[in-house]
């Protein structure tokens, strides 16, 4: 039995740890509480229970997602020792385009460096036929067996208590009981309904569906077309949120956000100018193409631990919209801090993790804030026209001072904290040009020429394509 | 260069950071070695050189201060730039991701001691050796004083041993 200190529960040599899920989260946790408990000499005992073979083509290797690894998450893990070879990483990401209505501009890193990777979480599409490259999940599943942690290709279909020890119990085989549960499903699997129904209030995260596929166009192709860049599009197609392709090695990752992604708005999609200037003339989708519509964080969960239980990664808190892998890094490492460093009660989780979660959940309200104004702005062809001369007029300045540009940059690379990124919106040398620009365009669009009044008189149409030419 | 290649390459004898220069970034080793060098009085010293998973610039995101040494690549080397701001927000966050960086700054430290003290034992033995050397030479020395004390007290004593040495003389 355990020893209790007040309100605490240590976990002490011999102790025995159940992971559900070996994704980023489940995987991360266990290196982490391995590490630790090894500094210490402290003998931890670490099932991962994981069914996927991240090996495997297809889905069902796959954790869906769009495999770009933030540039704060390539410098977190560097820092850590964890490195991200060109075996795993199949392109470093230097600076992406940016697709509106009012027209496309690039750009490029603030250091002039690759230090966004783009990866494949399993063994790649379906359609493939030999993985040239390894799955990132399996590379960290491999750190995490490599520290001592001991993988169980099983499903956990049970989980409940004995006693006041959670207990772990697989198809055909009897129940397992530890010290500490951790569950690390994310937000696709069914059985997060096994925490629900654990008695400690827990509330799976809000959810909204998505839809990626797997472009394949050859690596020279990719290479000559999109290179090294991540393309993005904020266009005014209804219920789209926006978009981005991520090219690969021999795919290109397109991943869709919105409201009800259905085939309707997938063509539209594949049929706008500025997506079919990405691909080449005459390019198809195949019939066979790998697809998904895996499900996305859109909120926080309710009440993610309670006394010997945890759950950590998307099942927790992720951020809105970006860097989800860098989330679950985050909540993952400090559940296991937690763990070693203070005790696996419910008040130790309390006090040690949850305020890890209450912050990437308080950043998130900016995240909303920014991703509204996002929406408005590509909505409207105006203030969309004023960033992209504003993106263009900052493009000889060095990195810190392309205000627009950085706050772009990093609000869709997850490279920083919403927050941050909302109080640089605020400063007068971002907002001062913005504005002017915006009044410039309003007015040139509200100034028409000599032609164009008469024009105007006469037939109010001609007035809308002149509109576009000059914002163009 | 393959497409998966993170951080940034440098070529051979490229200098990726300069001494005296001001500095708000770290660097981390991803592929190859990089060599460490400093200037004083017009001589560069060869410190180390650095590998995969290595960590060098940290100092400058501790202190205000300049590159204390200048960095070069051996052969072809990639190395990843971790920004002062992020690396400070996430070490305030969480104290435990600099526990490598202080692993590797301990172990400098130590291998400088080692250095240190073996440099050290060499000038003990020296001053040793110097020391044994004057106390042979004082002891020769004081000999000899004595023998011409001898000498000249005997000389005081007699007049013909004078005579004796106003002939050899
Ligand atoms: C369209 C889309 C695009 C995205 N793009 C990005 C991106 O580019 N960059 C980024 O950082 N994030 C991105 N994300 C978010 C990212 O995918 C998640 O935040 C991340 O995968 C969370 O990791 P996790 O380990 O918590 O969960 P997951 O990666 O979902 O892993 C959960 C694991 O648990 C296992 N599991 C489930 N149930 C059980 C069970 N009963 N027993 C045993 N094992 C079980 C599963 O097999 C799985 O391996 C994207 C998400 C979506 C939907």
């Amino acid at each position: 039995m355990a020893k209790r200190y007040n309100d605490t529960i240590a976990l002490e040599e011999g102790h025995r740890v159940a992971v559900v899920g070996g994704g980023p989260a489940g995987s991360l946790f266990s290196y982490f509480l391995l590490l630790f408990s090894n500094r210490f000499d402290r003998n931890i005992h670490v099932d991962i229970y994981e069914p996927r073979d991240f090996e495997h083509p297809g889905p069902a290797g796959c954790n869906m997602c769009g495999g770009i690894i933030s540039e704060s998450l390539v410098q977190a893990l560097a820092v850590e020792g964890i490195n991200l070879p060109d075996s795993v990483v199949q392109r470093g990401i230097e600076s992406y385009v940016l697709h509106t209505e009012a027209g496309s501009c690039c750009i490029n890193t603030p250091i002039g460096e690759k230090r966004i990777a783009a990866v494949h979480r399993g063994g790649g599409p379906r359609t493939g036929q030999q993985a040239k490259w390894q799955s990132f999940d399996a590379h960290l599943l491999k750190l995490a067996i490599a520290e001592g942690a001991h993988r169980h290709t099983a499903r956990v279909s049970e989980i409940g208590w004995y006693g006041d020890k959670p207990q772990v119990k697989v198809k055909g085989k009897p129940p397992e009981t530890y010290e500490l549960l951790v569950g690390a499903v994310g937000m696709n699997s069914p059985d997060l309904s096994l925490f629900e129904k654990l008695g400690f209030e827990y509330q799976r995260p809000k959810q909204t569906k998505t839809y990626i596929t797997e472009l394949p166009l050859g690596e020279q192709l990719i290479s000559s077309q999109f290179g090294d860049a991540m393309h993005l599009f904020l266009l005014d197609i209804p219920r789209l949120e926006f978009a981005a392709m991520i090219p690969k090695g021999d795919y290109v990752t397109t991943c869709l956000l919105g409201e009800n992604i259905d085939r309707d708005l997938i063509s539209s999609f594949f049929r706008h100018p500025a997506v079919r200037k990405c691909l080449p003339a005459d390019w198809e989708p195949p019939a066979n193409i790998c697809h998904c519509s895996p499900k996305m964080f859109f909120g926080n969960s309710l009440n993610p631990f309670t006394d010997r239980v945890v759950l950590v990664g998307d099942a927790a808190v992720a951020r809105l919209f970006k860097d989800g892998i860098g989330a679950a890094y985050r909540t993952a490492k400090a559940a296991a801090r937690t763990a070693v460093f203070q005790g696996v009660s419910a008040a130790d989780f309390r006090a040690h993790y949850w305020p890890q979660c209450q912050s990437i959940m308080h950043d998130n309200l900016f995240g909303r804030v920014i991703f509204e104004v996002v929406h408005r702005i590509k909505e409207m062809r105006i203030p969309a026209s004023a960033v992209l001369r504003t993106i263009g007029a900052e493009e000889q300045r060095p990195g810190n001072s392309r205000r627009m540009s950085m706050v772009l940059w990093d609000t869709f690379t997850g490279s920083a904290p919403y927050k941050d990124i909302f109080m640089r919106t605020l400063h007068p040398s971002f907002i001062v040009p913005f504005i002017a620009r915006n009044i410039v365009s309003a007015l040139r669009s509200n100034w028409p020429s000599k032609e164009v009044s008469a024009a105007r008189a006469s037939q109010t149409q001609s007035t809308t394509h002149i509109e576009m030419g000059e914002i163009q | 260069m393959k497409t998966g290649e993170l951080g940034k390459t440098f070529r051979d004898g490229e200098v990726i950071i300069r001494q005296g220069e001001p500095g708000d970034r770290m660097y981390i080793v991803q592929a190859g070695t990089v060599a460490v060098s400093a200037h004083k009085n017009g001589q560069e010293f060869q410190i180390t050189n650095l590998k995969t998973g290595d960590v060098f610039g940290e100092m400058a995101l501790f202190q205000q201060e300049t590159r204390s040494a200048t960095v070069r690549a051996v052969g072809e080397a990639r190395v990843i730039t971790v920004d002062k701001k992020g690396f400070l927000r996430r070490v305030h966050e969480d104290p435990s991701l600099a526990y490598r960086i202080l692993q590797q700054m301990s172990e400098r430290l130590r291998r400088m001691n080692g250095e240190l003290s073996r440099s050290n034992r060499g000038v003990f033995v020296e001053r040793r050796t110097f020391k044994e050397r004057r106390a042979v030479d004082r002891r020769q020395r004081t000999a000899h004083a004595a023998a011409s004390e001898k000498r000249a007290r005997a000389d005081r004593r007699g007049p013909d041993r004078r005579k004796n040495y106003s002939q050899i003389a």
